[in-house]
Parts: C-alpha cells; structure tokens; sequence
C-alpha cells in the first residue's frame, strides 16, 4: 500500500507541476522541497495540490480524506516541507482511514 | 445537465427551490437530516447533518464523481433560535453555529474544492435580514448570519482566482417552519421595518439565486443582497 501510495504522490506532484507550471516539479524526489523554506509552493498551489491529491486519492483508493486537518496544521513540522515529508502524511492520513 | 447541491432541502425553502431547479431540467443534489421529502429522476438525496464533516465530504465528491461536476451550491440549511440571550441554552447557540456557519463552510470548502478544476462555479449562501436589523430576541441566529457574511466575503477573494462567485442572500421572513414560532405582532413589526412591507416569497429569493448563477454575473461576487428594502 505504501509504495502505490507513495507512487501517487509523485504522480500527481508532477502532473501538478506541468499544469501549473512549477520549475522544479519535474522529477521529485524526496527532498524536493514543496512549501516553507525554497519551497517549490506558494499558498494558494499548495491548496490546489492538497485538493488534487485528495481527489486522486479518493478515486484510487475509494477512501475520502482530508489532508488539510488537525493533525496536519497542528504538527510543528509541516507534513508538507518536502514531496517525502507529504508521501508519509498521505500514507498515515489513508492507513488511518482505512481503519475506520 | 447542470447541477446544483441544495442544503435543506426536506422543507420549507430549500425544499422548494430544489423543486424549482427540477422543473428546470437541472440535477439537484440535497440533503437533510432525515430522509428526502422529493421524488424525482433527477434528484438525489443523502440524508446527513451539515455539520458532520465526513457525511458532507462523501456527499459533495459521491455528486460530483455521478455527473460532470458541480454548477452551483445553495447553502439554504438553517436553523433559528428565537429566544432573548438570558434566556438562551448554550447547546441551542452552539447548535444555531453549527448547521449556519459550520455547515455553510464545510460545503464551501469541499464544493469550491470541485469547482476549482473547471475554473467556474457560483455559490450563494444565506443571510438574513436580522443581522442589519439587529432583532431582539435573534442575537444568536444573527449572530451566526453575521458570521456567514463574512465567510462570503472573504472566501469571495479566496476563490475567485478559480473563477468562482460565492454571494449572499438576504431574506425578509417567508411563511415557513423556521419563523412558526414567532408572534404575529412581532411579525408585523418586523415587516413595519422593511421599505416594501409584505412578508417575503420563495420567488423572492429564487430571483436573487438567479441574478447569482447567471453565467454573465462572473463579476459580482463577495455580495450580500438584502431583500424587501432592508
């Protein structure tokens, strides 16, 4: 589960970064750095990369989630700092939604 | 086929609009607490509470994924409470917040969300007429209203890169269950307030919801219209 995941992640984050013609977005990695320091990111594609990633998921996986929650707007590090810190949120948001 | 989610829709006005959009040939999503009070091919309905984040996310993506998007969202779940502060339980006033301003936002976000991607949609919320008339008795209805204005207002800003409008409609009362309670001289009063002095129709506000989801009304958002002169 989370290498499709993970393999989703990056999916959408380059398909994000040639609509929205993001430099850097073409092969992330990891430590592609997404938003705060040198990220890729401003506010407002940061929201419309949360709301394709959450659409993605919900047609790939049929669990709807919200990645923009408690968790992760309470979090001192911000899941969403680089393309890996985000691949993990999503996995823990989705094993967590499977559940229930 | 165009498609419009209608919050409410059991009764009263959102039950009526909702009928009104049918007739148009439109798709109507709805929903209520209890089951659906309208039959017909193109409506469907999901029994749900506006404040309950996951049934009003499933809701909003299960719509979207059956057709081709979403048109046009009507916030018109509400609920009043008609009572003087002293005399108001604080489970009613968070009640009144919940379905009015958590409910409206939830939709907001998860509609505008749909909409983003085909870069158009137009959202009307609902306002009242006793937020500018500062009515006794509706501090926390108004209170609420007042709340929800300036969520139209500012998520107007947030959105409209995307090409959507979210405005607000303002009604003077209409004959429904939500003003039942309230004396009839009260009643009077209030429309003694109003510069067209008659009680409100769902016409009323269907012209306004129209004015909204006109396609060439692409400039007017952030706006909240009040009906009968208020």
């Amino acid at each position: 589960m989370s290498d499709r995941i993970d393999k989703l992640v990056f999916e959408i984050l380059k398909a994000f970064g040639e609509n929205e013609n993001v430099a850097g977005l073409e092969n992330p990695t990891a430590d592609t750095p997404l938003y705060g320091e040198n990220g890729l990111l401003d506010s407002l594609a940061l929201v419309s990369l949360i709301a394709d990633l959450e659409a993605a998921i919900g047609e790939r996986f049929e669990v709807e989630v919200t990645l923009a929650d408690e968790r992760a707007m309470s979090r001192k590090r911000s899941p969403f700092r680089t393309a890996g810190t985000l691949a993990e949120f999503v996995e823990e948001v989705v094993a967590e939604e499977s559940k229930n | 086929m165009k498609t419009v989610l209608i919050t409410g829709t059991r009764k009263g006005i959102g039950k009526a609009l909702a009928e009104r959009y049918l007739e148009r040939g439109w798709r109507v999503g709805g929903c209520s607490r209890g089951e659906a009070s309208i039959e017909h091919p193109n409506y469907r309905h999901f029994s749900l509470d506006v404040a309950d984040e996951k049934g009003v996310v499933a809701m909003v993506r299960a719509l979207a994924k059956e057709g081709d998007g979403i048109d046009a969202l009507i916030n018109n779940a509400g609920i009043a409470s008609m009572n003087h502060v002293l005399l108001t339980p604080y489970a009613t006033a968070k009640d009144v917040f919940s379905t009015n301003v958590f409910g409206t936002f939830l939709f907001c976000r998860e509609v505008a969300k749909v909409m983003r991607k085909r870069g158009t949609g137009r959202i009307v919320n609902f306002a009242t007429v006793a937020t500018p008339l500062r009515l006794e008795g509706e501090a926390m209805y108004a209170a609420s209203k007042a709340a929800v204005e300036n969520l139209t207002r500012i998520l107007a800003r947030e959105v409209a890169d995307w090409g959507i409008t979210v405005n607000a409609v303002g009604p003077t009362p209409v004959a429904t269950d939500l003003i039942r309670g309230v004396p009839e001289e009260k009643m009077k009063a209030l429309i003694e307030r109003q510069a067209v002095r008659r009680m409100g129709t769902v016409d009323d506000i269907l012209n306004v919801i129209d004015f909204f989801l006109n396609e060439r009304s692409d400039f007017v958002t952030g706006q909240v219209v009040y009906l009968g002169g208020v």
